[in-house]
């Protein structure tokens, strides 16, 4: 399970290149991304699609370079529908992302 | 080379991300290859640091609260002057139309999520490379364009101290009428007159090979050596003479100068005419409606060592109004839309149709026709025409000042004894000494006719002691110098003396010459009495007499002074 929420291999490089600030960087990535999952859901709740496409792409980039694979594809397919208007899949997808979050931080913060 | 800056080793790079994380994984990135990392969250940020730092690079996000980065780039862009900065754009976008988007307002590059080190190490290096490059490409443009601008200000120095040198000269003659290209000096044209202090007019039309500088360097001793050598009255032999060995000097192999050159004179309305290597001149006769052509009898100037160099002048009578047209061979050679050349043929035409004062005019709008919009600046065209001196006079050019003497008085004495009078011709020692007396130039050549005569006299008749009688023998001049040379090779004593006194004050110079030979003398007082100079033959006294202001015999005719003013 572990293995599918974070593309290992690839998260080796950036350990590597990060040294002593990797533990750093998860916590800033913790931080980010539950900041901005708040501010994803108050965006759906007032329906502006704008800016949950705009705040979720910011996830799906932070998730991407943290190798959280599933997580930015999650974060890329509401960044596409709520990009053209529909949030019609949010209530759906949201759930998902938050759940993909915390066993990517877990996993994360286990390393 | 070495004082190119290139970019530092060390860029900076601006990276401009909303997302924390990025902005930590990049920033380690750039540290990691040994850059400078400014980081900004958002595109306000973004352009503040881009001010105030002047990053090398900047890493953009496309998707940034408060300026976004297409915005940023931009403003980035707009704002980069002759830098240039490259952009690349962070990107996890995919969509086609958004990456378009990046391209249009700016981007160089894109670098997507997630982050590779080696990828974001090559587009670095390959920037780096680009900047220097762009650097390089900056500083050489400045440097062509300082020399440029040298080469332009070198060139108009030259054609200022070149127009000084040159002058106008008399080119605004009242028969004078040319076509010459203004920056004629850069493209080997040059046209130069004055009156020799006799009234004569003297022409030059000179056509260098090469154009710019090579040509402008000959042009300088050129009119030069031809201003100052026609205001002292030398001959035109002697200026080309000097011309040829200057040039030949001077310029650098296998440049050259085609010239033309006459002396008109005005009062026995003749023409004497020199041409190397320019294009046949074309003298027309206004009365018999007709024209001869002039072709070149020698090699260009510059060419030849002055010993096989030829100065050997063509002479031509004309009457006023009779017109003498040179040209260099941009007039025949100037080309029309179709490439062809205007050549001898059309002109030649023109000479044919019915005759007018305006050839001058007619071949100049012919050719200006012809070649159309083609350039043809280098193309020179002249036309002298004779008139009377008079018509100098009456528009108020005057043959110039001679040099004034300083008051002086001095006098030598010459001894010439066997060996000098058997071996050598020892007058041009003496002409090496008068010839720079101040202002004796004009009339050097009398003087020297004149001591050429005299000096001959006390040789032949004083010191040899031959009777010119001898010549009026059949067979009698061969007679004459054999006997001369026998004698000469016999010669075990005798001389000749010549006293030389020579006093100027401001107002006029006076050289007093006295010869005395060895000789019997002869009986002067009879020949005088009788005013018979016509006839007697053999010691020139006409030609002396008519020379010199004064001519004396004296003691029993072995002695003779003469006295030239001027």
């Amino acid at each position: 399970m572990v293995n599918s929420v974070i593309d290992l291999p690839a998260l080796t490089q950036l350990q590597e290149l990060m040294g002593d600030d990797f533990a750093e960087l998860v916590q800033v990535f913790v931080q980010d991304a539950e900041k901005r999952i708040e501010q994803i859901k108050q965006a759906i709740t007032v329906e502006d699609s704008a800016l949950v496409a705009d705040l979720v792409h910011g996830l799906k980039g932070s998730a991407m370079n943290l190798s959280a694979t599933q997580l930015s594809k999650w974060c890329g397919q509401l960044e596409q529908q709520s990009r053209v208007g529909d949030l019609s899949q949010a209530e759906r997808l949201m759930p998902l992302i938050e759940l993909e979050y915390q066993q990517a931080k877990q996993a994360l913060l286990s390393l | 080379m070495s004082d190119i800056v290139p970019p530092q080793e060390q860029l900076k790079i601006l990276i401009a991300d909303d997302a924390p994380t990025d902005r930590m994984v990049l920033k380690r990135f750039v540290e990691v290859q040994g850059h400078t990392p400014l980081l900004a969250e958002d595109g306000l940020q973004a352009i503040e640091l881009f001010d105030t730092e002047s990053p090398d690079i900047v890493l953009l996000d496309a998707i940034m609260p408060n300026m976004d980065g297409f915005e940023t780039a931009q403003y980035i862009k707009a704002h980069s002057k002759d830098r240039f900065v490259p952009i690349i754009f962070l990107t996890s976008l995919s969509e086609a139309d958004s990456l378009a988007r990046c391209l249009e307002v700016g981007g160089d590059d894109f670098l997507t999520k997630p982050y590779q080190k080696v990828i974001l190490q090559a587009k670095i290096n390959a920037f780096h490379r680009m900047l220097t490059m762009h650097a390089t490409l900056l500083e050489q443009h400045d440097v062509i364009a300082q020399h440029n601008e040298r080469l332009l200000h070198e060139q108009r120095m030259a054609k200022q101290t070149f127009e000084k040198i040159a002058h106008d000269g008399l080119l605004s003659a009242p028969n004078l009428q040319y076509r010459l290209s203004p920056m004629a000096v850069f493209n080997g044209d040059v046209l130069l007159a004055a009156l020799r202090p006799n009234g004569n007019l003297c022409v030059l039309l000179g056509d260098f090979t090469g154009h710019g500088l090579a040509a402008a360097i000959g042009a300088m001793p050129l009119s030069q050596t031809f201003y100052s050598m026609v205001s002292k009255g030398f001959t035109m032999r002697d200026i080309l003479k000097e011309i040829n060995r200057k040039l030949k000097e001077t310029l650098p192999l296998g440049v050259f100068c085609c010239a033309i050159m006459i002396d008109m004179d005005m009062r026995n309305k003749s023409l004497e005419l020199w041409s190397g290597g320019m294009p046949a001149a074309y003298l027309y006769r206004q009365q018999e409606q007709r024209y001869d052509i002039i072709t070149a009898k020698h090699l260009a100037l510059g060419i030849l060592p002055a010993e096989s160099f030829s100065a050997r002048t063509q002479s031509y009578s004309m009457a006023n109004g009779d017109r003498l047209f040179l040209w260099s061979d941009g007039v025949l050679e100037a080309e029309n839309s179709d490439g062809e050349m205007f050549g001898e043929d059309r002109v030649q035409a023109l000479f044919n149709s019915e005759a007018s004062a305006d050839i001058f005019d007619r071949l100049n709008s012919a050719i200006n026709q012809f070649s159309a919009e083609r350039r043809s600046d280098d193309l020179s065209l002249v036309e002298v025409q004779m008139v009377d001196y008079s018509v100098f006079e009456e528009q108020g050019f005057v043959v110039p000042k001679q040099v004034q003497a300083e008051p002086a008085h001095w006098s030598f004495m010459l001894e010439l004894k066997p060996d000098s009078l058997r071996f050598g011709d020892s007058l041009p020692l003496l002409q090496q000494i008068l010839v720079d007396l101040p202002g004796l130039r004009p009339h050097s050549g009398e003087l020297f006719t004149a001591l050429s005569e005299l000096y001959s006299n006390a040789l032949e008749h004083g010191v040899l002691g031959l009777d010119s009688a001898i010549k009026a023998k059949n067979d009698g001049f061969n007679q004459y110098y054999r006997l001369r040379q026998e004698r000469l090779n016999n010669l075990q004593q005798g001389f000749i003396r010549f006293a030389i006194d020579y006093h100027a004050n401001a107002q006029q110079s006076h050289l007093v010459v006295q010869v005395t030979d060895s000789g019997q003398g002869f009986d002067y007082k009879t020949l005088y009495q009788n005013q018979d100079l016509e006839n007697y033959f053999g010691r020139g006294l006409k030609l002396i007499h008519a020379i010199c202001h004064s001519v004396q015999y004296q003691g029993r005719g072995n002695q003779v002074k003469v006295e030239f003013k001027w």
